[in-house]
């Protein structure tokens, strides 16, 4: 067969499968997002004399801001309080292009969410890795400080007048409050979808997990500063869309609209709708309006002329909804629904026969480390051999734990050299040692929320994708999918070695605490290292626990991964240990085979 | 029976469908005001009111054309300073088929064109910016209120004569750097009688560094163009470090805050000279006083919160008096073009005249949509709270003094 | 040189009053790991008050309102911030402090816009004017005295004094008294100080109340040298917050010397004392703000890990 034709056939085998799977995943959670998404659609002919189809459409395009915040929010788990200056900044780039060249208006609005990108990056690179105070704080200030600049740079801002934006077709249509009105839905509905790919690919697990458990998400390699400022670019992104758009509609670039108040406006509307869902956000808007309806309503009974009072009414039934704690309109409603029909479950379990990682010798020399006066490890070296169960024991305080930590990548020693077959890992960050290798467990039963145990196995997965990218989960590639299943194999595999495989689908939150140290295990080992560091997995567990822990570390040892185990229970290493190393005051002060002291 | 029971009804029905639709019928000139209600609510109720004082005047009297009788209302719609909320004012407006839209110039910029598919007027009632008029290109678009460029160069042909060294101060809100522009335009042509030009940062709580910056650079007057509160600041600023120097500027002195924040020293508002739209007319105060009384009976005066001599000081309505003159021009289109068709009542508001609440006549034509013209600028000096016209100026020098006190 | 000593005067007397909401800021900040946004609403919630009990909506002047009367005033809106800001601790940050802090987030920021938009509806004027509680213009040549050549209200000396009093005498409370002592506890380990027997809720909402409170004497005091208007008091939060933001949440007298500093650095960029740059005035409130943002980032925590 010749080339194109051969093309032709696989693209059209491949369209094939993707509707297939997609029928296969058609759950009532998108039928019901399917009716609202044909009554929004319809809407301004229904409630056309009752709302203005420009309140309407200005509406929208704050519902597709949200949605886009609900990236940050409900996906990261991050306060962005700048959502209003990214809108604003997609706003104004679009007004000051449109009014300067003659580009077409979409191409003006895109321009514009390029701008808000840009934004967004630079937003999300500063506060990549701080608290979740310090971001509301950094972000709040960034939405102050576009507010003032527009009100003090008249050249920005075009003065009180505003910018005055010359009104272009959009795609081929006239420029009408409806015609904004279904592009806003259009796009609103789109931008929700990619929050469920997303949030079902391996973007939106690592998110979840980072969310929730930081410590833990960054043992398991997780890129918590790339992702947050992916957060931050994607919901600029949208904001920026969704003020480029909105700018064309209002005709005039508003220097007084894109402030704190705006940032405030659509948080609210994002935690009122409910973050975790793709729809909430939109909701939270709808609840806006109908607060301003009702504070309208309420300024007539009283009989005083609205406008003076209306934004104070506004104002005190929103307080009102928030401290009562009224967040989650749509998680509720999704839940009462669940409850009606269960989620089907999936048919099978995939096959396939996950790659294993060369296994390598671990080497460290003279490790030490200082903090302020203390000397927490002073000039340790040792090997970890593949197939080989090394234990460090010692007294608290002997500089175990901080051994691990220094391998791990969690801090970086003051002296000495560590090194994974031909990999130099002294300076490596504990995410790039994950990538190549080198995994740990941490000593608390850390889990991520309410994910499933094989959710949580799969953020481990996911540092040895090639294929897994935001944009590929979007668009579901076939490579995408085919890595998908190959993941969900290893992932079983690991489980399978924990003993935790047949509570695949239960959420974490339902193990004992022991479980859920296994599940931890089971999710480094879906990184598929070759060297494996244990920091107390007895602590505080039961006997038939141990058993099973013993059991376990067998099989990763027939595996013939080279094993570290920081332990203090003496009956375990002597179970399982190769060699054993004693600590004392962070030096080595014993060394023996085979487990025998 | 039954049958002329039924045929009575029949009758009833008919005789009062007849009623409807005999020559009686009542038709609304509907007005929107689009004015800062929630944010500066003292422009906007005073745009309004002046509205709606002859909105009622006119009701009462009724005004009968076509073969129909109108009745005038007003329809309040706040844009608290923002021109999106404008736009969508604008929107509602014509929605509501409204016969005329006035405003208190926000937004206008972005707005005219919603309103010019419709041929429905806006008419400006407090800015004075003056890109924001243009009969050509924008034929829609009207102004009752003294203009940024008029209130310059009445005061630079005020000024220049006294071989003065002026500092321009102006202030960083969107008014001040309106005058500036304006202040730059009227004085290009006396580039000598500036001494200085400085910019007032609004949010200050001390203005003594930029005053300062004034007597250095040798002026021997100032002229402020800047909001009131910033304006009492100067002063306070220039009077407290010892500076005896007289301070022009615009209609902003009139403003109540400038005279409380001065509260405490009212020799420092001795002198403060101000240019503004004068209130009486050539024919005398008659028809002003009038007018003030039918606006203090419908809305109370306007108390400024000092007393001159014991005596509360009001301030009178003068911008409450361009609305009202508009709703009367609007009134008087709307009566020669027969009725609210909103092309011929642009087109007759290009050619009818009114006698406004002064006493003068206001009417536009096709070159020209400002209602105040340049030369009715005048200026007025404040002694013990009050202000009267000064003496050294042709206009001003005929112009009676009203009493501001109670 | 005159001009210079103008800048920095007009400066330090802005600055103070920055000065002392930058120390409720971190204040609060540092005892309860909330940072309260709606603290600059609550500042002008008590201006407005003591305008409200001194004179009504009406305009107030200097001779209409006598002395006795404006104390009371003052007493009024200090207790109304101190009242307002203990409940908005139960109202808005209670339910969510430790569980979410997205939800004290948003809460806090409906309060500080509940709290606008009620001053807004209430007060319709577009400035009002505060008269001077102590009698400065019998000091001096009426209220200045000549420094150098500049002119500098006596004013200003009260502000900067109120506000190192004020500063001192929270240092101390801090240090000296039990209050303070379970204060710090509570900031360090909720848990065990509930388990001392100290009631976390109340002596925390005490520590916001009085926060605000603190900061309302120091505008109170200054609000009479320029007109207010409903939007002065968050703006003046967000110059305290930028101040405090500075310092890293630090220190009492680092959060009150960088709103000194802030106050002096936004009069000389305003007055072209730093270079007759076209336009730079304009930029004064702009660049302390991004340096905040930019010091935020670049010197960030590390991502503290899971106990282990």
């Amino acid at each position: 067969m010749s080339t194109p034709a051969a093309a032709a056939v696989r693209t059209g085998v491949a369209l094939r499968e993707t509707l297939a799977s997609a029928r296969e995943s058609w759950t009532d959670t998108a039928t019901a997002g399917g009716a609202v998404a044909v009554a929004a659609a319809l809407a301004p002919f229904v409630l056309g004399g009752l709302i203005a189809t420009d309140t309407l459409a200005s509406g929208a395009y704050l519902a597709l801001a949200a949605t886009g915040l609900g990236l940050c929010v409900g996906l990261a788990g991050v306060p962005s309080l700048a959502q209003g200056a990214f809108v604003g900044t997609g706003a104004f780039a679009a007004a000051h292009v449109l009014r300067h060249t003659q580009l077409p208006a979409e191409l003006c609005a895109l321009i514009g969410a390029i701008a808000a990108a840009g934004l967004g990056t630079a937003a999300g690179f500063a506060v990549r890795s701080l608290d979740a105070v310090r971001v509301a704080v950094g972000t709040w200030l960034l939405s102050w400080l576009l507010a003032l600049a527009l009100g003090a740079l008249p050249w920005l801002s075009g003065g009180a007048q505003g910018l005055v934006v010359p009104t272009r077709r959009l795609f081929g249509f006239s420029p009408t409050p409806l015609v904004h009105y279904e592009l806003a839905v259009i796009l609103t509905g789109l931008c929700a979808l990619a929050l469920v790919a997303l949030r079902r690919g391996p973007f939106g697990l690592d998110l979840a997990a980072a969310a929730r458990h930081r410590g833990a998400a960054a043992a398991l390699g997780v890129p918590m500063e790339r992702l947050r400022v992916g957060a931050f670019a994607a919901s600029a992104f949208v904001g920026g869309l969704a003020g480029g758009f909105a700018v064309q509609l209002d005709i005039v670039a508003d220097p007084t609209a894109y402030g704190p108040l705006l940032s405030f406006e659509l948080l609210v509307a994002v935690l009122v709708g409910g973050a975790a869902a793709a729809l909430g956000p939109s909701a939270g808007v709808v609840v806006l309006g109908l607060i301003a309806l009702a504070a309208r309503a309420l300024g007539g009974l009283a009989g005083v002329s609205g406008s003076r009072f209306q934004p104070m009414l506004e104002a005190l039934l929103l307080l009102a909804v928030l401290t009562t704690g009224g967040n989650a309109f749509v998680p509720a409603a999704i839940a009462s629904a669940r409850r009606l029909r269960p989620e089907r479950r999936r048919q099978s379990r995939p096959a396939g026969a996950p790659a294993r990682r060369r296994r390598e010798l671990l080497r460290a020399d003279e490790l030490s480390k200082r903090f302020g006066t203390v000397t927490a490890v002073d000039g340790v070296s040792l090997e970890l051999m593949p197939r080989t169960i090394t234990a460090l024991v010692g007294p608290n305080g002997s500089g175990k734990t901080t051994v691990l930590r220094l391998l791990a990548g969690a801090q970086p020693p003051d002296h000495g050299r560590i090194t994974l077959g031909s990999h130099e890992l002294t300076a490596a960050s504990a995410a790039e040692r994950v990538q190549i290798g080198l995994v740990r467990t941490l000593q608390t039963r850390a889990y991520f929320g309410e994910l499933t145990v094989l959710q949580h196995a799969l953020v481990g997965t996911n540092r040895t994708r090639r294929h897994g990218g935001a944009v590929r989960a979007l668009v579901s590639t076939p490579l995408y999918r085919a890595e998908n299943r190959l993941a969900e194999a290893q992932t079983f595999a690991a489980l399978e070695t924990v003993g935790l495989a047949a509570d695949a689908d239960r959420p974490a939150s339902e193990l004992t605490g022991a479980g859920r140290q296994r599940l931890m295990i089971a999710a480094a080992l879906a990184t598929n290292p070759s060297v494996f560091l244990l920091d107390e997995p007895s602590a505080g567990a039961a006997p038939e626990d141990l058993e099973r822990l013993t059991a376990i570390l067998r099989r990763l040892k027939a595996d013939g991964l080279a094993v570290l185990l920081v332990e203090h229970n003496l009956s375990l290493v002597r179970a399982v240990a190769d060699e054993t190393l004693e600590l004392e005051l962070g030096r080595v002060v014993r060394r023996e085979t085979n487990g025998r002291l | 029976m039954r049958a002329s029971a039924a045929t009575l009804a029949a009758l009833a029905l008919v005789a009062a469908g007849c009623g409807h639709s005999s020559a009686s019928k009542q038709r609304t000139i509907l007005i929107a005001v689009d004015a800062p209600f929630s944010r500066s609510p003292y422009i906007g109720n005073t745009i309004a009111n002046g509205g709606r004082l002859a909105s009622d005047q006119l009701t009462l009297r009724g005004i009968t054309t076509g073969g129909a009788t109108y009745r005038v209302r007003i329809l309040q719609l706040d844009n608290a300073l923002s021109p999106s909320r404008a736009v969508a004012n604008v929107r509602r407006a014509l929605r509501e088929h409204a016969t005329a839209i006035l405003t208190d110039g926000t937004g206008v910029d972005a707005a005219w064109r919603l309103a010019d598919k419709q041929h429905v007027p806006v008419c400006i009632a407090y800015q004075g910016g003056s890109k924001l008029v243009n009969p050509e290109n924008r034929p829609n678009v009207f102004r009752i209120a003294p203009t940024d460029h008029g209130l310059a160069f009445r005061l630079a042909e005020y000024l220049v004569p006294k071989r003065l060294k002026i500092a321009l101060l102006t202030d960083d809100s969107d008014y001040g750097q309106a005058g500036r522009d304006a202040l730059d335009d009227a004085f290009r042509t006396v580039p000598k009688a500036v001494a200085a030009r400085i910019t007032l940062p609004a949010s200050a709580s001390d203005l003594a560094p930029q005053v300062l910056e004034a007597r250095r650079s040798g002026a021997t007057a100032l002229l402020v163009w800047a909001r009131p509160a910033v304006l009492g600041k100067t002063i306070a600023a220039t009077r407290s470090a010892g500076w005896h120097v007289p301070v022009y500027s615009t209609p902003a002195a009139e403003d109540p805050v400038v005279r409380q924040q001065l509260a405490d020293h009212p020799s420092w508002v001795d002198g403060l000279t101000f240019a503004s739209g004068r209130m009486t007319a050539e024919l005398g105060p008659a028809p002003w006083s009038t007018f003030e009384a039918s606006y203090e009976t419908a809305f109370g005066a306007t108390s400024v919160g000092v007393k001159s001599h014991g005596r509360r000081v009001i301030a009178p309505p003068d911008y409450a008096m361009y609305s009202y003159d508009f709703v009367n021009l609007l009134a008087a289109a709307v009566q020669s073009a027969s009725g609210t068709d909103p092309a011929k009542v642009l087109s007759a508001l290009n050619q009818v005249t009114t006698r406004g609440a002064n006493g003068d006549e206001r009417g536009f034509n096709e070159r020209n949509h400002e209602g105040v013209v340049d030369d009715d600028v005048y200026f007025a000096r404040f002694r013990d709270m009050v202000f009267r016209p000064v003496g050294d100026d042709p206009l001003s020098s005929t112009l009676p003094e009203i009493s501001q006190v109670r | 040189m005159s001009l210079a000593v103008q800048v920095v005067f007009t400066g330090l007397s802005a600055g103070g009053v920055y000065g002392l909401i930058a120390i409720g800021h971190s204040l609060i900040y540092r005892l309860t790991g909330i940072v309260h946004f709606a603290l600059g609403d609550l500042i002008g919630l008590g201006a407005f008050v003591t305008l409200l009990v001194a004179a009504g909506t009406q305009p107030l002047t200097q001779e209409s309102v006598s002395g006795g009367r404006m104390a009371l005033a003052i007493v009024a809106g200090v207790l109304a911030c101190v009242l307002i800001g203990a409940a908005g601790y139960f109202a808005v940050v209670q339910p969510y402090i430790g569980r979410s802090a997205i939800g004290w987030v948003a809460a806090t920021l409906a309060l500080g816009f509940a709290i606008r938009a009620v001053l807004d509806a209430a007060f319709s004027r577009p400035a009002y004017v505060f008269p001077d509680p102590i009698p400065f213009r019998r000091v001096g040549n009426d209220g200045l005295v000549k420094i150098l050549g500049a002119q500098i209200h006596v004013r200003s000396f009260a502000v900067i004094g109120i506000a190192i009093l004020v500063a001192a005498v929270a240092s101390w409370v801090l240090q000296r008294t039990w209050f303070g002592r379970s204060l710090r506890a509570i900031a360090d380990d909720p848990d065990g100080a509930a388990i001392v027997g100290i009631s976390v809720e109340r002596t925390r909402a005490l520590a916001f109340g009085l926060a605000g409170g603190v900061a309302a004497l120091a505008v109170v005091v200054a609000a009479p040298g320029t007109p207010f208007e409903t939007g002065s008091g968050a703006l003046l939060g967000l110059k305290g917050l930028v101040a405090a933001v500075l310092v890293r949440f630090g220190g009492l007298w680092a959060a009150f010397a960088a709103g000194l500093a802030l106050g002096v650095v936004e009069a000389a960029l305003g007055t072209g004392l730093l270079g007759h740059l076209p336009g730079l005035a304009s930029y004064r409130e702009l660049i302390p703000l991004l340096v905040a943002i930019v010091l935020l980032a670049v010197r960030p925590l590390q991502l503290r890990e899971a106990v282990d």
